[in-house]
Parts: structure tokens; sequence; C-alpha cells
């Protein structure tokens, strides 16, 4: 073979390589799979994965989420559903395995919130009827909610000694669908892991943890307008992080005109006014998703405090009237993806 | 080294238009069961779909490029309460009736949807 004809063989073989590589990491291989499971619509995304891989991660993501949807129900019977029987009683009993550790974790949030995260106010969401697939045609009779603000249950209200616990307040009822889901696609992560996988998303009904990348450039996630339709923002994943977003328009119903959502405010057993949605990223997602729900609470004029007290650093929060809220951090991560006001930046004290 | 030149560019264009950012008009909805995928209904055909799930009929409502839930039969609706979906990735569900909907078409514009 001549010396030219060799050096353009050899120049072609490279451009091959070149364009492949380039090829390959704009479009990576992705693999999605969608499936109704812990009550939700879940979707999981795989890069990098062969398809046997593929195969028995989502199995095994399917059944730890229906396992943890029958373990973590509050109004099913399950492990947690008999530890809030035995926690009525006030007896002493062997913590669930299962639970236990989701009520330690718990308890820690709760406190760190100031209280405004309180899953031990199951008998108030039952009351407003949010625990239910059907919706409640009407509010609860304010003398209702007057009697059980009167000695509001909390988590401090559950004694744990090693794995054993007791209740002692007779109305507290453990709803833990505020941080579940954060626990759940956190433990999702590690098995996913543990099982070779390096590049996923676990969404589960809108609330993720993303690790990995997607071939040689980073996750990108939308963030939805709590009003209007499509992405307010995008954010590109960093490592190993959890994005959990509380609104105002995930389960609602309206009563003569009015609006009342599922985010109940334990200082006034109404929903938490002053907020439309509250975007956390961290890289925990149990705390991702109780920071969520308590920054919706505290509302455009306590978030900053209650995000500082709890150890979350990138918020967005949307009040009522369209205004945005960005922590520092927050604002260099994220891309506005429509028009919208001019976001007011404010630090955590 | 032109027509390496023009191969570069037309990968990238490609490429370009396989990356999220693009903001293409999705093409279908697609309508699944527990059963697995029962339609795929072009979203530029406006027209009314009937699926039955473990609770009876939901209505899936496909118009002007859009597709939502137009009837529930559940008792919870928030399958209605999600309204229109206009965008590639948009999702809605009704878990009671195990009925789901997502929009396809085109390149994806992000990986996932937080919301």
């Amino acid at each position: 073979m001549n010396p030219l004809r060799r050096h353009r063989l050899a120049t072609a073989a490279v451009l091959a390589a070149v364009l492949a590589a380039g090829c390959q990491r704009q479009a990576p291989s992705i693999h999605r799979h969608e499936f109704l499971a812990f009550g939700t619509l879940v979707e999981l995304s795989l890069a990098g994965v062969d398809p046997e891989l593929a195969q028995e991660a989502v199995a095994t993501v399917r059944q730890d989420l229906e396992f943890m949807h029958f373990a973590w129900h509050a109004w099913k019977p399950g492990p947690l559903g008999r530890t809030n029987k035995l926690l009525a009683t006030g007896a002493w009993f062997s913590g669930n395995p299962s639970v236990l550790p989701l009520i330690r974790r718990a308890r820690e949030l709760s406190a760190a919130s100031g209280g405004l995260f309180n899953p031990a106010l199951g008998n108030l969401v039952r009351l407003w009827g949010f625990q239910a697939d059907a919706p409640p045609g009407a509010p609860p009779k304010p003398e209702a909610v007057a009697a059980l603000l009167r000695d509001l249950p909390a988590m401090d209200d559950i004694e744990i000694r090693g794995v054993r616990m007791r209740g002692r307040h007779p109305a507290l009822r453990l709803d833990l669908g505020a941080m579940a889901k954060g626990w759940a696609v956190d433990r999702i992560s590690e098995n996913l892991k543990r099982l070779g996988v390096e590049n996923a998303i676990v969404n589960a009904g809108g609330d993720l943890r993303a690790f990995g990348r997607a071939g040689d450039r980073p996750w990108r996630i939308g963030i939805r307008h709590p009003r209007k339709a499509g992405a307010i923002a995008s954010v590109t994943i960093e490592g190993d992080e959890a994005v959990f977003t509380s609104g105002d328009y995930e389960r609602y119903f309206e009563y003569r005109g009015r609006r009342y959502h599922h985010i109940l405010d334990p200082r006034t057993g109404y929903p938490a006014t002053g907020t439309q949605s509250v975007t956390v990223i961290h890289h925990d997602g149990a705390l991702a998703d109780a920071a969520a729900t308590a920054l919706f609470v505290a509302g455009p004029e306590g978030w900053r405090e209650t995000a500082a007290k709890m150890g979350v650093r990138q918020v967005m929060l949307i009040d009522a009237g369209g205004g945005i809220h960005l922590t520092p951090e927050m604002a260099r991560r994220l891309t506005f993806e429509m028009e919208v006001p001019p976001p007011r930046v404010e630090p955590l004290p | 080294m032109k027509r390496a030149g023009a191969v570069l560019l037309l990968c990238a264009g490609l490429a370009a238009g396989a990356a999220p950012g693009a903001d293409p008009a999705p093409a279908v909805v697609e309508v699944r069961t527990a059963a697995g995928l029962v339609a795929r209904l072009p979203l530029d055909r406006d027209r009314t779909l009937r699926v039955d799930g473990p609770l009876g009929q939901s209505v899936v409502e496909v118009r002007g490029g859009r597709a939502r839930f137009a009837r529930a039969a559940c008792t919870g609706r928030l399958c209605l309460a999600a309204g229109w979906l206009g965008r590639d990735g948009d999702t809605a569900a009704c878990v009671p009736n195990r009925v789901y909907l997502r929009l396809r078409g085109g390149p994806r514009r992000f990986d996932s949807m937080n919301f």
C-alpha cells in the first residue's frame, strides 16, 4: 500500500472514531421504563447499562417500591398501619424494622423544621380527607380543626429506646407521606448502585433522585411551572442529587370557589397559604422531601430561617403571587426556561 | 478535507437535534394500562378514547395538539387536575384506575421532569 493511501485510510479511521465518539456523547443510549408503583407513576431512566442489567434493575425497583408502599402506608394494614395502632395504646412495643429507621429520621427532620414538618398529624390529614382516593366534598368543621389544634401531637410524643417504642399521645397517628418518597428514592438508588448501575434517574411521581451521567453529559432535569404548562426552569445534576418539589397543585379540592390543597400548616390546621411551590435540591432525598414541605408551610416570610435550620441551601420558592425567591446557591444552578419576573435572590441567615 | 468537514457538520447537526434544549412539538400520546400500551394517538388528530380500568372507564381527549384525561373513573380526580399535556415527556396518571398518559415525539427536552 502506498504511503499516501495508508495515510488517508488512517485519517478516515481516526475521523470515524471521533465521529462515533462525538455522536455517542450527544445521544447516549438511555433505557426508560415507566410503571405504576408506590401509589404513583414511576419513571426509571438508566444510562450505560446492557439490556439484561436494565431488566434486572427494573424488576428490583418494582419489587422494592411495592414492598415500601405496603410497609409505609399509613392507612392500610401493614407495618406502619400496625405501628399506628400500637402507638395509640401507649404501651411499649418492638418497632418493626421496616419502619423504625424511617420513624427515627422523621423525628430528626421534624425537630430540625421546628415542627413545620410534622408527620404525627395523621389525624389532621384524615380530618381533611386527603388520605383517601375520594376528594372530600367540603373542608372540615372549624370546631373539629380547633379541637385537634388544642392538643396537637408531635414526633416528640414517640419515645424510642433501642428497638422499643411507645406513643405518649392518644391522638398521634403517623402519616409519613411528606418524606416517604424521599426515603424511598434514596433506598432505590442505593440498591441500583449495588446492582452495578452507575447512571440513573428514579422519578416517583415527579420527585426524583439522579446519579451519574447520561453518557458524557450530565442529566438534565426540568422543573414544572406550578401554574403553566411546561418547565419554568432546568438544572443539570452534579454527581448524585435529589430534586423535590411540594406544590399546591398536587392534591386539592375546590369548595365554593376556593381551592384547598393537601399541605397542611400544623400551626393553623388549614392548608398553608402564601406559596405555590417549593423546590429543594439536596443529596439526601428524605431531607429534600421533608424540607420542601416544611418550607412550603413556612411560606415566603419564614422559609429562609427554616431552610437554614434544616441544612438545605438550594431552594426555589414561588409565592402565591408568582414571585420567585431563590437562595444564591440555587440561583447559580438554575436555567430559566420561560419568561419570568426577576427572581429575588435571598441569602440564608 | 471538504468531505470530512461536511461529515463532521452533519454529525454535529444530528447531535444538536438530539440534545436536550430542542423544543419539538410532541407527536403522539401513549395510553397505557396495567396490561401495557393500549393506544398511541397522533396529536394532530382530535379524538377521544375510552379506556377500561378496574374502576371503570377513563376518557382520554386529544385536541389542538394536546391531550388530557377528560373523564375519570376514580373519585379522586387527580388525573383531571393534571390538565392538558402539551410537551414531550409530560405525563398524567389515574393511579386508582391504572391508566396513564405520556406525550412522546421528537427529541426530549429534559431527561426527567420534577413537579
